[in-house]
């Protein structure tokens, strides 16, 4: 196993980055009781998988080996980047409407509809 | 005059048609006019049998047509014998090749290319013996219909009675013209249908309901043995047609099948099944005309059935449905003499079942049920006949078949007059005397009395007759002569007890004091002409028919030419009439019946003191409680069949109820605790669930790695 | 290679005939359709209803897009990748998108005949089915992982909206914002997934990934990447088992089914897992096949992977759907259940699929067969169930199956189709449920997934207590005292619309073999 601290920064540092961004985004949004919070935590998920796509599609931290993701990762990025935008919109107005029936953000309202 | 084809089709279509018109119009717009289409009906049909009959007979007085002969050089019978016509209206199922071909005995047996496919046509045939079944049949039904005018005029089911007696009318003409042992079994369960409907006409009262059940379950084991007589034919003999089979190909007639009881079997007769095999398809035919004709032990439902409509009585269990099995009988009566064990036991079960039903009837009070006992007697006597097994004793069979259709159903016409006068009671203990009240029904009694008990010249006299002379013929021949002796014996003793029980009746319903019932009321006078009509027309048939046919041969030679009846004819020679012994059998009858008559009247004519001493002495041994108790039969059925079943039925549905149902419920109850158990982790809350969703992929990737 | 050589080229591919452009036209046109729709507004304030008719002829020009014209006459065309390969048009895509756009047709008649779509909020509803229309047509025919991201966000987002338009009502806003959370939850762990496996094998292109995958399974590979690939697999099935409702990524299903409206619930159950299980079916045979033998045997391990990991999926769900049903008394919440068990039954197939790759090429194909019959079968059941369910809402207020006692006096006609349905969704001949499950138990034979078989065939009994429930309660319970039974006579729009769907319930058994032959054209063209 190699000691990330020792190493020049490479594709692993970016991973260990990325990861530690996936687990705290996922317990933002398993543990926030705000709405608000719980979709900052998709945020950090989905940012997260950005981190990974760019560092992978890195030609540079490759090595500069030709068999990489290249551009491809990039364009995902970018479209990723959309897709939580969208999603953040959608999820936001319906936050807002969850706040006009309940009166609260607290997800944990949202309790009516089980069994 | 119409053709044959046509006639033998409309026999059973007009009744057919009346029964769906009566049973669709009947309750609206016929009403009390029910009557109308099935009286006119079975009328036609009648005069269709009559022209039939004529027909037939001119064709068997003229050569045998061109095409037949034509047909006959083709296969292996070299000259058809007797009559008979086969049409074929449609096929009613076909599966070539439903059996394989048997291997053995497959070299050296002719047998066509269709051996083994399953094919059931609706076949018509008409010969002499179903002729003659036709008319009786027709007959009686048109009387009984008549008559059934005057005496269901005020019931409710008016329509419903005429519906189903229009069915049954139907059914038992189809019966007797199949020429398919699958349309036998069809017809013969619907007019065991019929039977039951018309048993629990009055299904409001327990009795004829419980009635009806017994007759149509006392009836299913011996159909359960017709069917199995049916599969075991099938596997034998590869068809169950009546006929050879032929079709018409490139100017010559090839046939296609042997017919179980065709014209190449027939002349060939080391082609049917002999040994045990053969005596197996007998007596599991026999099983099914032990049902349908009351002989014992499967006796016991007749007598139950006498509380449907008198007229029922006469019509469906006295002249016709129950003579069925005796025409099953006749009509594969070469099945029957491929075996002499067979014939013996269809003997002995006639001839204990003549003697069973005559010591039944002596003591017996309702007036009703005299009449079935001495029916189930009567059907004993039938079978007596027919287990000669020569063509004398079916004839002779057949004979007292025509003759009793006549008398008996003119005796429960004329009970039904009487207990219609009565307002509905038939116990002879509470009626008496009543000659002078119902005279022309006093009078047709009388006769149907002589017929029945055999005094000469009246019917019954020479159709019992030709019986004890059959069996005294076939007695003085080898191969169980004994046996026939013994029948002979106790048929000439049933004689004796059959004037007995005839006798007593009549004196004990028409005279001695004159005693009315108060349910009569008003009713207490002769019956309405549409009743006395039909009674005195049968009291004719039962005076003249059987003088007619004996002077003039004509019934002997007429059912002579029915192929199956003529093969008999051919096999064996029949052993010259003796005019001595005929004289000496008649004379003896005759002395027998006077024996039996002068006892009725010593007992019964006068003061009944003696009937009564005679009965306290007799149960001294026991005898008159076994005869007033039937023999106990039901009781005995009951404690040996019905009683065990019952008990298992109960363990079953003590088993059904509380293990199967229990393990169907706690299967059905599993699933839904199961369910309730996941109930609680579908909480409401989304972060709950995306825990348990990155939970359940960590257990997946465990799953898989690992 | 200068810019115009690529300018060149990208116009040819773009344009030649049978291109990607004329491939792409159903999705085209349903994306004008929502610039029509979205412009009518604008211009015809007036005509109300513009969004509707606007909707249903844009579906409808679509339909005839994608309706397969030159199969009756030519051999069905081989599989071909457009848009430079990140999607590809093959017999399977255009077999689903037929089935999508047919049920959108019934979907949008539905939805006029129930009413639910309010005048004012009818554009709204229409843009964003239309919307979630073309993310499933992205997903049944993505041959590339961008596709397959693009695919699932842009058919779920719009779902979460349609789960909640009827704003005014807690339930509704409550699964919604459910939905919402779940979904991008599910989304979030499933692009994390997709970039570990694009980075480990260096590709986002479908195909390449399993010549990738072959190398370096060939090579020896190394754990480390091979536990991140198995991981990156894992949590790709997130993504794609929230869209099937798959346990246990199936949780949202049955409160969202509940709070929305049974016309949004018929569009969550069907097209939407008809997309999801297009989408299976394509990562399925992608990462499993490759054209080359001597790849295509180094790939055994992936196969056995994924077997595994689909069959215990689709047996685990199918019989969780069926014991989670039990004693459930609103009908959209014990259909959302019965979906469930659905998705897993449908799931079955895609297992059989993949571990008949490599075995018999024909069987495999077979089995991708089965799935296109039950998806159509699917399709006309689970719509007529929730169909009366909404119509029957209408009438009584209420989904509480409770209420529905003794309709059969009232509504027989109705009550009919529904036990139609019912019977049928519990896979009783002569109904063409059985057909559908029939050959879903065949190609599980002819895998030899016994257990699969044998689990499934156990859940068809399971199921029967509580379909026969609903059919109980209709028939043989006693009408309340309190009001009369609903009364929806056969010869209304709803009743002529319930009709419609139950009758190919019926015919769909009897005139199986057509609907086969469809489903092996479909199948045909997967698989080399």
């Amino acid at each position: 196993m190699m000691n990330l601290l020792t190493q020049p920064v490479g594709l692993s540092h970016y991973l260990a980055v990325s990861a530690v961004l996936f687990v705290c985004g996922f317990l933002c949004m398993a543990t926030k009781r705000n709405i608000l919070g719980v979709l900052m935590g998709i945020e950090l998920v989905l940012n997260g998988a950005n981190l990974n796509f760019v560092a992978f599609g890195s030609r540079l931290l490759r090595g500069g080996t030709s068999d990489g993701l290249g551009l491809d990762g990039q364009a995902i990025a970018l479209f990723v980047i959309i897709l939580a935008a969208a999603e953040a919109a959608g999820a936001l107005a319906i936050a807002l409407n969850f706040y006009h029936t309940h009166a609260t953000v607290d997800v944990d309202r949202a309790e009516e509809l089980k069994g | 005059m119409p053709d044959i084809r046509t006639l033998l089709i409309l026999i059973p279509a007009l009744p057919l048609a009346a029964s769906l018109t009566t049973a669709l119009l009947g309750p609206r717009l016929l009403r009390t006019r029910s009557h109308l289409p099935a009286v006119a009906a079975i009328a036609l049909s009648f005069l269709a049998s009559v022209l039939l009959v004529f027909q037939v007979q001119r064709a068997i007085d003229q050569p045998a047509a061109p095409a037949a002969e034509h047909r006959a050089g083709q296969g292996r019978a070299a000259q058809p014998i007797g009559f008979e016509r086969v049409y074929t209206l449609w096929s009613w199922a076909q599966v070539d090749q439903a059996m394989p071909w048997p291997d053995q005995n497959a070299a050296d047996t002719y047998q066509p290319a269709s051996w083994g496919n399953f094919r059931i046509d609706i076949a018509l045939r008409v010969d002499p013996l179903t002729a003659a079944m036709l008319v009786i049949v027709t007959c009686i039904s048109t009387l009984v219909a008549v008559y059934s005018i005057g005496y269901m005029h005020d019931d409710p089911g008016y329509w419903r009675f005429f519906s189903y007696i229009s069915l049954f009318v139907f059914s038992m003409t189809m019966l007797v013209a199949s020429s398919n042992f699958v349309l036998l079994y069809v017809f013969w369960e619907l007019v065991g249908l019929c039977s039951y409907l018309l048993i629990g006409f009055w299904f409001e009262k327990p009795a004829a309901a419980a009635a009806g059940k017994k007759a149509f379950l006392v009836n299913r084991i011996g159909d359960f043995g017709f069917a199995l007589g049916v599969f075991l034919l099938w596997t034998t003999y590869g068809t169950l047609d009546f006929h050879d089979t032929w079709i018409h190909f490139h100017h010559t007639w090839i046939q296609t099948s042997i017919g179980v009881l065709g014209q190449t079997r027939l002349a060939h007769p080391e082609m049917f099944a002999s040994g045990g095999l053969a005596t197996a398809i007998a007596l599991l035919l026999m099983l099914g005309a032990c049902g349908k004709s009351a002989q014992f032990p499967l006796h016991v439902w007749l007598p139950d059935a006498m509380e449907g409509p008198t007229p029922v009585s006469a019509l469906i269990h006295a002249a016709t449905m129950v003579t069925a099995g005796v025409y099953m009988v006749a009509r594969c009566m070469p099945l029957f003499a491929a075996s002499q064990t067979a014939l013996v036991v269809v003997g002995t079960l006639g001839g204990i079942t003549a003697l069973l039903g005559a010591i039944t009837a002596i003591t017996q009070t309702d007036l009703k049920r005299i009449l079935a006992y001495s029916t189930i007697s009567h059907l004993g006597y039938m079978f007596v006949g027919l287990s000669v097994g020569t063509l004398a004793g079916v004839v002779a069979g057949m004979f007292h078949l025509m003759t009793h259709a006549f008398f008996k159903s003119l005796l429960f016409l004329g009970a039904g007059s009487v207990m219609h006068a009565m307002g509905g009671v038939i116990d002879t203990r509470q009626f008496g005397g009543l000659r002078r009240r119902m005279p022309i029904t006093h009078w047709t009694f009388l006769i149907g009395c002589l017929a029945m008990a055999g005094v000469f010249p009246f019917a019954g006299f020479w159709s019992k007759d030709a019986i004890l002379l059959a069996l005294h013929q076939r007695a003085s021949l080898g191969g169980g002569a004994a046996v026939y002796q013994g029948l002979y014996l106790s048929v000439m003793l049933g004689v004796v007890l059959l004037a007995v029980y005839t006798f007593r009746a009549f004196f004990l319903t028409f005279y001695g004091p004159e005693r009315i019932p108060p349910e009569a009321g008003h009713h207490a006078h002769e019956s309405p002409i549409t009743m006395t009509g039909p009674l005195m027309l049968l009291a004719c048939g039962a005076f003249g028919l059987g003088a007619y046919f004996e002077w003039t041969h004509g019934f002997e030679h007429f059912l002579a030419a029915t192929p199956s009846l003529a093969y008999l004819g051919q096999r064996a020679a029949e052993p010259a009439g003796e005019a001595g012994a005929h004289w000496g059998v008649a004379v003896l009858s005759t002395v027998m019946v006077v024996i039996g008559l002068a006892i009725a009247a010593v007992l019964y004519l006068g003061s009944r003191e003696q009937a009564r001493r005679l009965a306290r002495l007799m149960n001294v041994f026991g005898l008159y409680s076994l005869s007033y108790g039937k023999f106990f039969f039901d009781e005995i059925y009951q404690a040996l069949i019905i009683a065990p079943l019952v008990g298992l039925a109960r363990l079953c549905a003590w088993f059904d109820q509380w293990l199967i149902d229990g393990l169907v419920d706690a299967g059905g109850a599993l699933p839904k605790w199961l369910g309730g158990g996941f109930r609680p982790a579908q909480n409401g809350l989304v972060q709950f669930y995306a825990l348990a969703m990155v939970l359940g992929l960590l257990v997946l990737m465990g799953a898989l790695v690992f | 290679m200068n810019f115009s050589d690529l300018l060149h080229s990208a116009m040819h591919d773009l344009l030649a005939p049978g291109a990607s452009l004329s491939a792409f036209r159903p999705e085209l046109t349903l994306c004008a359709t929502i610039l029509v729709i979205l412009l009518a507004k604008m211009a015809l304030p007036r005509w109300t209803t513009s969004a509707f008719w606007l909707t249903l002829l844009g579906i409808a020009a679509a339909l005839w897009f994608a309706y397969p014209w030159s199969w009756a006459s030519d051999a069905i065309p081989p599989a071909h990748s457009i848009f430079t390969g990140v999607l590809v048009s093959d017999s399977f895509s255009v077999f689903l998108r037929l089935l999508l756009l047919l049920f959108a047709i019934l979907f949008t008649t539905f939805t006029q005949v129930s009413g639910v779509a309010s005048q004012d909020d009818m554009t709204e509803f229409y843009v964003l089915m239309l919307g979630a229309l073309v993310g499933m047509c992205l997903m049944i025919s993505a041959n590339h992982i961008l596709m397959v991201a693009m695919g699932v966000e842009l058919a779920s987002v719009p779902c979460y909206v349609l789960a909640g338009t009827q704003r005014q009502q807690p339930r509704s806003s409550e699964a919604s914002l459910k939905y919402a959370v779940f979904g991008a939850g599910a989304a979030g762990i499933m692009l994390y997934g997709l970039s570990l496996l694009v980075g480990v094998l260096g590709t986002a292109h479908l195909p390449t990934m399993s010549t990738r995958l072959a190398m370096l399974i060939q090579s020896g590979g190394g754990l480390d990447r091979g536990l991140v690939l198995v991981l990156g697999g894992l949590m790709l099935m997130v993504g794609v088992g929230f869209k099937l409702s798959a346990f246990p990524f199936h949780f949202w299903a049955p409160d969202v089914f509940e709070g929305a409206t049974a016309e949004v619930a018929a569009f969550l159950s069907i097209a939407s897992k008809a997309a999801a299980l297009g989408l299976l079916v394509r990562l399925a045979l992608g990462f499993s096949f490759h054209p080359d033998p001597a790849m295509l045997a180094v790939l055994a391990p992936v196969r056995h992977y994924i077997v595994v990991l689909v069959g215990m999926l689709a047996v685990v769900t199918c019989t969780f759907g069926n014991l989670a049903a039990y004693g459930q008394n609103n009908m959209k919440r014990l259909l959302a259940y019965s979906t469930i068990a659905h998705a897993g039954y449908m799931m079955m197939p895609v297992a059989a699929a993949v571990a008949l790759v490599g075995v018999d090429m024909g069987e495999a194909r077979a089995a991708v067969a089965s799935l296109c019959v039950y998806l159509a079968i699917y399709l006309f059941m689970n719509l007529a169930a929730f169909a009366i369910v909404a119509f029957l809402r209408n009438e009584l207020g209420s989904e509480d199956l409770r209420e529905y006692a003794g309709m059969v006096r009232r509504s027989p006609g109705l009550t009919v189709c529904m036990a139609v349905v019912m019977f049928s969704l519990l896979g009783l001949p002569p109904l063409s449920g059985f057909v559908a499950k029939w050959f879903i138990f065949l190609s599980l034979i002819s895998a030899k997934l016994w257990i699969v078989l044998a689990i499934g065939a156990l859940n068809t009994l399971l199921s029967l207590f509580y379909y026969l429930r609903v059919v109980k309660v209709m028939t043989l319970s006693a009408e309340p005292l309190h009001r009369p039974a609903p009364t929806i006579p056969l010869v209304s729009m709803a009743g002529s619309y319930c009709m419609v769907l139950t009758v190919p319930v019926v015919l769909l058994f009897f005139f199986a073999g057509g609907l086969l032959n469809w489903a092996r054209a479909a199948a045909s063209t997967l698989l080399y």
